[in-house]
Formats: C-alpha cells, structure tokens, sequence
C-alpha cells in the first residue's frame, strides 16, 4: 500500500528556488511511501529542530572536546535525518563535520561546513511549502 | 504482500525513526517506537512480542550491539533483529552479526530497499538465523572487506582519471556554450568524447561508470550550463548507454565523430576555427 497513488504527480513540497537544497528522486521517494501530509510535516519538524541542533554542534566545535564520541554522534545524527528527507547539501556538510575527528583534519574545513549548514537552514526556515503545499512542473 | 506483523523500532533520531515508521504504518503494520534500549528492554518485558525488531546500532547509552547481546544472554531474543547502522564499516557489520543480529541494512538506503528487508524478515514469520547461517554471513562480511580493500585501490587511479577529466569537462562546458550558443548537439558529442575515454579507463566496470554517471550530473550541474532536466536526461540517456551491449559502440562512435568530424582537420587553432567546424552539427 502506498501513500501516494500517483507519485509520478506529487506536489514537491518546495519550489525552484529551494530545488538546489533537495534530492528531488529521494523526496518523491520517501512522499510516496509515507504521503505528502506526513513529509511536510516531519521536514518542518526537522527543520525547527536544526537552529538548537547547530548551536549544540558550534559549542561542541568550540569545546577541547569536539572530537570525542558525543560532537561526532550529534554531526551523525543530523546527516541521517537529513539523508532521510532527501536534504543532500545538509547532509554533505554534516558528513565533512563529521568526518573531521580525525587529529588531521583541518579547523577551516569545519567551520566552512558549519557556514554551509548556517546558510541551508536559513534557505529551510524561510520555506513556504511547509504550510502552503505547491506545485512545480 | 507481506502480511501485517508488529514491530519494534527502536531508533533515537525522531526524524529517521518518524520516516521509517510511517512507510511501514502506511503498509499495514504495527509499529512500536521506542528512543533507547532501555525503553525497549522494558518493552519486551511487559507490552508486546514483535514480529520483527529494528534496532539502531548508535543509541544513545546502552548501544544496540550490547541490547541484542543482552537479550540473547537472557534468553528473550524471541524476534529476528534487523540493525540499522550508520556505517557500513566492517567491524560494525561483523559486530551486528556476532552479537546474534539476523540482517543488518545501511540507513542511507532508499527507503524501499529498507522496506524490502523488512518484508523479508516478517515473511519468514519470526525464524531466526541459524548459528550455522550466521557464521557464513560473518565470512562473506570478512570476504567482502577484502574485496572491496582492492577496489578501493583500484579507485584510486579511477579518481585521478576523473578528476583530471572533469578539469577538461568543466573548463569546455564553462566556455564552449558562450563561443558557440548552447547546442544539445555540441555538448552530447563532447559527451560522448569524455565518457567514451572514461569508459576505456574505467576498463568496463560498471560500478565505475556508474560512479562516474554521478560525477558527471554534478559537473554537468555545477557548470550550470544545462537545465536541471536537460542535465539528468542526458545523464540518464547516458545511464541507458551503459546498461545495454551497444554502450562500447555508441562511445566510440560519439569518440570517433568527434576525433574525425571536429579535431579530423587538425587541433583547432582558436575557438573561432573549433566553432566553424561544429557550427553545422545542428542543420543535421
């Protein structure tokens, strides 16, 4: 059974301008087994959550601690939760935060991944789809 | 269809737990949330006895590893376990499987080839593994790692070819169209030129071309010279190409229309003189 009768028609739950911020195959995907309602609904829950989500990774990036198990769990967690919702750009630039326990790797490149993620989830927040569903060709 | 079974889902990120459980909500089944292995301890005590456990290796706590050996320890594995990891690492493979875990899926995976795991399991209607069975998965789990060691290796010519291919890529597709106009034509015979070369590096192996396909739609998108859909059509024509025995043929033919019909009178000695020469590809 499926959510969706006719994903190939779903309504994105975004317009062309945030296009660049989802996987359009993954989200049609994913709104085709747990319905449109259901994917708005969990993506502006996501969504709400990320701004206390990044505050929690930035003090853990700031702290002597960030390369221990808990900075790296919360950078794991959001790019599961961001592949889940076909978000690629989100989930990148938790992947490169993530990747970054290593004693090699570069303070720039995280903070640079942090600067991303700052920029897509001011693009997320000011989404319209999340209360106006619309369509896109 | 998979008949309706309960499950317990034990998962702590509320966004992947939330999509998970309501594609299976939404194919009939009953699901039992819950955030930690404690709570999922409890949970097989008193309430229910699933069908199917899903079980999040990364809990917060106690992990999932140390709940699936807890229950086995006690005897109350009464369910096959499918764990859901992060990783594909081998040891956290191996230690899913060593623990007395029954499947395990990657979480970045569609979400149909999780659902098709999870009919898997409830079709064999609560068998287990057998020990016997297990063991064999454990010594593919350690085959596999070796495999894929080589072809890690193997990919790291691959990467340098495509890295030096997608220099070439991004610098022709970021100026041909302003000397030329943007003709399909044009770009599809560059195409053709750059995949057939990466398919006779990638010596025809389809993990590689398909890697490579990926690379490609980025660069193809990056460069911004394609629409979104002009891009992924092309990538997926591509995609066809490479699924059917005429892809060698077809590359070489795109190669060699390139090499005899464009760069046949010679290398091009400015842009004007590579334009004179492709500026006719569109009347065919």
């Amino acid at each position: 059974m499926m959510a969706g009768k006719n994903p190939e028609r779903q309504p994105l739950p975004y317009g062309p301008a945030e296009a660049g911020l989802f996987d359009e195959e993954i989200v049609r995907e994913v709104v085709q087994f747990i319905g449109d309602d259901t994917y708005r609904r969990l993506l502006g829950e996501f969504t709400h959550s990320l701004p206390d989500k990044l505050e929690t990774l930035e003090g853990l990036v700031r702290s002597p601690d960030f390369r221990d198990e808990a900075a790296m769990r919360v950078a794991h967690q959001m790019k599961g939760a961001a592949q889940a919702l076909g978000l690629p750009r989100l989930a990148h630039s938790m992947s490169a935060i993530a990747s970054h326990r290593q004693p090699t790797s570069s303070p720039d490149a995280v903070t640079l991944a942090l600067a991303e993620v700052r920029e897509t989830i001011g693009l997320l927040l000011r989404l319209p789809s999340q209360t106006e569903p619309r369509d896109v060709p | 269809m998979t008949e309706s079974r309960s499950i317990l889902f034990v998962e702590d990120d509320p966004t992947l737990r939330g999509v998970i459980s309501a594609a299976l909500r939404n194919k009939g089944h009953m699901v039992f949330e819950r955030e930690s292995a404690e709570e999922a301890l409890s949970t097989m005590e008193r309430v229910v006895s699933p069908a199917l456990i899903i079980l999040d290796v990364d809990l917060p706590g106690t992990s999932g590893i140390d709940l699936c050996k807890c229950w086995v320890a006690l005897q109350q594995k009464t369910a096959p376990i499918l764990f859901l990891t992060a990783s594909d690492d081998v040891d956290t493979l191996k230690a899913c499987m060593a623990a007395g875990g029954d499947d395990f899926t990657i979480k970045s995976s569609p979400i149909s080839q999780i659902l098709e795991r999870v009919g898997y399991w409830l079709e064999r209607r609560g068998r287990m593994l057998s020990d016997k069975r297990r063991q064999a998965i454990l010594d593919q789990v350690e085959e596999f790692a070796v495999v894929r060691a080589e072809a890690q290796e193997q990919d790291k010519s691959f990467q340098a070819m495509v890295a030096a291919l997608g220099a070439g890529l991004r610098l022709a597709f970021s100026t041909l169209p302003d000397q030329f106009g943007s003709t399909v034509t044009e770009k599809l015979y560059l195409l053709g030129y750059v995949t057939g070369a990466a398919s006779k590096a990638a010596n025809d192996r389809l993990d590689l071309k398909i890697r490579f396909l990926d690379f490609l739609r980025a660069c193809l998108l990056e460069t911004q010279t394609l629409s979104r859909s002009d891009a992924s059509r092309m990538v997926a024509n591509l995609g066809q190409l490479y699924s059917v025995r005429s892809f060698r043929q077809a590359m070489s033919a795109g190669a060699r229309f390139w090499n005899d019909t464009i760069l046949g009178g010679g290398v091009p000695e400015s842009l004007a003189d590579l334009r004179s020469r492709i500026s006719g590809l569109d009347d065919e």
